[in-house]
């Protein structure tokens, strides 16, 4: 999820690290008032956001140290990173969670904390962006 | 109005429908839509074919390298983690009963616990002295090393604060040093230029890239502009220069700028970067192109490796001359 979210394997790196850190800082907190994965994901998702927020490097990097999938067409593996790198931090994360991870509206709603309507209007605006993006591409 | 919302709400059922994300009645209803609006069933069809190859693209691995050295290091920061929050609450404890009375403690827990208290005052007493007298003496090495960036090395920097915009920077002379100020403060400044130019690491470079794309914009001088040009132009790691990159298009447009988008457009080896430039440039600048440099970019692009940049071409020369058709 963290590698999805930050195509990068720094940031990658210190997201996983801080969200194993803040795990064992909250667990003797944790009340099971809800399913254990969907509190771990929350707390993924707001290093997520809160490391891309902070550390602005991460949505614009074409560093080195970039991920990058073997793919038939290494130029459009490339446009496909440079696309999902332009969506907002919570169009991505929207999208990773839907597109990479499987969850549902409503999980995904839960996680990120906000209104189910919202969760679509992400996932909307992500796929639309990325279609606009990836037009010329495509054709 | 109705018909717009209704288009608004099909075109965002449609989009959904990619990520498998409709009620039954929102599929039929979508479904019914699509058998009366060629618009809608052209639209379904580009959706489908960007989902397929986003589908097709294979799936991101962590490499076991970086997985083993993450989990290395998480590991250390645990024990960490546990043996401090441990040890600290084994001595407030300890304190806690010696000052209360509670608790039964033995003749060596109450010495230790005195002995302990006995040391704390102590080093709080030597920490007020030695951190002011340490504070002055590194304001005076800083500054002397400043007045000489050669002896410069090693930059790094810590936290830059949020709320009132300074940056702490230390660095190396003969001995560690640190200066603390905004990016108004000429030192401050030519430490990140420094950095920005320092051929020591790329996590350094974009570290003062990113220092600076939270200051504001005003502070963003001609100085600093001129070494993100360089950056953008030179860097050798593709992150620094794009980033460097995206920080010119946000400064005022200039001809300096303009140049360094042309020179890119024509040199990186970065497609994703060349087409950035290329984008920016199609933005226009209103400022002519010298024709002999327009002969070559048009050469350049037309024999580009990248089909996008081959297909834009034609656009972006004409986009470029127009300045001088006005004229």
């Amino acid at each position: 999820m963290a590698l999805h979210f930050s195509h990068n394997a720094d940031d990658a790196k210190d997201i996983y690290q801080e969200i194993f850190m803040r795990v064992f800082r909250a667990l003797p907190k944790f009340e099971f008032k809800s399913e254990f994965s969907t509190w771990l994901y929350r707390i993924a998702t707001n290093v997520c956001l809160s490391h891309s927020t902070t550390a602005s490097k991460s949505p614009e990097l074409f560093d080195e140290t970039v991920i990058e999938p073997r793919t038939p067409s290494p130029e459009l593996g490339l446009y496909v990173q440079d696309a999902l790198a332009a969506l907002s931090p919570n169009q991505k994360m929207a999208f990773v969670l839907k597109h990479h991870e499987g969850y549902e509206i409503k999980e995904i709603a839960v996680i990120m904390e906000c209104a189910e309507g919202t969760v679509k209007r992400h996932l909307f605006n992500a796929a639309e962006r990325l279609r606009r993006v990836l037009k010329d591409a495509l054709t | 109005m109705n018909d717009f919302s209704n288009d608004d709400k099909l075109r965002e059922l449609l989009h959904l429908d990619m990520f498998n994300a409709l009620s039954h009645e929102e599929k039929q209803t979508l479904e019914r839509a699509l058998e009366s609006s060629d618009s809608l069933r052209q639209e379904a069809a580009e959706l489908k074919r960007l989902f397929e190859r986003l589908d097709a693209q294979p799936d991101i691995e962590p490499p076991q390298a970086l997985l083993i050295d993450a989990r290395a290091e998480l590991r250390a920061r645990l024990r960490l983690e546990q043996s401090r929050t441990s040890f600290s609450e084994r001595v407030v404890s300890m304190l806690e009963r010696l000052s209360t009375g509670e608790g039964n403690l033995s003749a060596f827990q109450f010495a230790l616990g005195a002995v302990l208290l006995f040391l704390m005052g102590g080093l709080a007493g030597y920490g007020v002295f030695f951190f002011s007298f340490a504070a002055s003496q590194n304001e005076l090495v800083a500054n002397s090393a400043l007045n000489d960036l050669s002896q410069v090395a090693n930059i790094r920097f810590i936290e830059p604060s949020a709320s009132d915009s300074t940056i702490e920077v230390s660095f190396d002379v003969v001995t560690p040093a640190a200066v603390n100020g905004t990016l108004s403060d000429k030192r401050v400044k030519s430490l990140l230029i420094r950095a920005l130019g320092s051929g020591e690491n790329p996590g350094l470079r974009l570290q003062a890239l990113n220092i600076l794309q939270q200051s504001p914009s005003a502070t963003l001088d001609g100085d600093i502009q001129a070494a993100l040009i360089r950056a953008a132009k030179f860097d050798a790691n593709a992150g620094v220069r794009k980033t460097a990159l995206l920080m010119l298009l946000q400064c005022k447009r200039t001809s300096d700028i303009q140049l360094a988008l042309i020179h890119i457009l024509m040199n990186d080896n970065n497609a994703g970067i060349r087409i950035s430039a290329m984008n920016a440039l199609a933005g226009g600048f209103g400022v002519s192109v010298d024709n002999t440099l327009l002969g070559d970019l048009r050469k350049r692009l037309e024999s580009d490796d990248n089909k996008y940049i081959r297909v834009r071409a034609g656009a972006l020369i004409d986009e470029l001359e127009q300045p001088k058709s006005q004229n």
